[in-house]
């Protein structure tokens, strides 16, 4: 998929771990890790909008576009 | 609750039909083993096909008798008894309807299988619309076998052609179902992966 989610790079930057993200954001460890691993399909606005606030940035730091 | 009772009614009249499927090539069987061993009982038992023809179903038997050219007599007057009929005719048969039972259980079995991942909230799976395509396999193979049957006699013989519209509609339907479960397969894939 040409979407990357670079959470791990932001969790790095914020000094934050997984779990600690996923209980902030309200979503099981499970779900993080399958959307760190790219392996999910769509991202909920809800999410994002609650991954941006427990880490401070935009959804531009965490999603991005490479070409294939 | 309502789904559930209705569930659990199809599943055992599934396993009732499956009952009464084994039940039947058993019966038949013995039948057949017995004709075999006792064939005086079912010697001047005459065997006739019968059709039964309605909007959807067509049916056409041919029954021909031929003169005994060993013997210098007439048409033989009761040319379809069972002790007349051809072995292999009778063993051909015999495993036909064998295998159409076979499949009618298989059939049965699937339908049971997917009612139960119904109930385990299973509903939409691959092996689902696998086992819809696999339905409409085995109904296909069931028409195509039971559309034609000769019985060949020493004097004669009896042809049956059928021809049903009723099994093309439940081999589309199962077909189409097995569509719709595979997208609803796609669709709660997608669900479950949308974070």
């Amino acid at each position: 998929m040409p979407i990357v989610v670079n959470l791990d790079i932001m969790l790095v930057k914020r000094g934050m771990k997984s779990k600690e993200l996923a209980e902030i954001i309200g979503i099981t460890t499970a779900n993080l890790s399958i959307l760190k691993s790219g392996k999910a399909k769509a991202m909920r606005f809800s999410t994002l909008e609650a991954i941006c606030k427990a880490l401070d940035c935009q959804p531009s730091d965490i999603l991005e576009y490479v070409e294939d | 609750m309502t789904k559930n009772t209705l569930l659990n009614i199809a599943i055992l009249l599934s396993r009732l039909l499956k009952a009464i499927v084994i039940i039947a090539a058993v019966a038949i069987t013995s039948l057949f083993v017995y004709a075999q061993i006792d064939k005086e009982t079912f010697a001047e038992k005459e065997i006739e096909l019968s059709a039964n023809p309605s909007i959807m179903r067509v049916s056409y038997i041919e029954s021909n008798v031929w003169k005994d050219d060993t013997t210098d007599t007439e048409f033989d007057l009761k040319p379809y008894t069972f002790t007349k009929l051809n072995t292999v005719s009778l063993y051909i048969n015999y495993f036909k309807i064998l295998v159409v039972a076979v499949l009618l259980f298989l059939i049965i079995r699937a339908f049971e299988t997917i009612i139960l991942s119904v109930k385990t909230l299973n509903t939409f799976s691959r092996s689902n619309a696998k086992l819809f395509r696999q339905i409409g396999l085995y109904v296909v193979f069931v028409t195509i076998l039971t559309s034609y049957t000769v019985l060949r006699f020493e004097n004669g013989d009896q042809t049956l052609t059928h021809l049903s519209l009723t099994p093309v509609i439940y081999t589309l339907l199962s077909f189409i179902m097995a569509e719709i479960f595979k997208e609803g397969e796609n669709l709660r894939e997608e669900n479950d992966l949308t974070i």
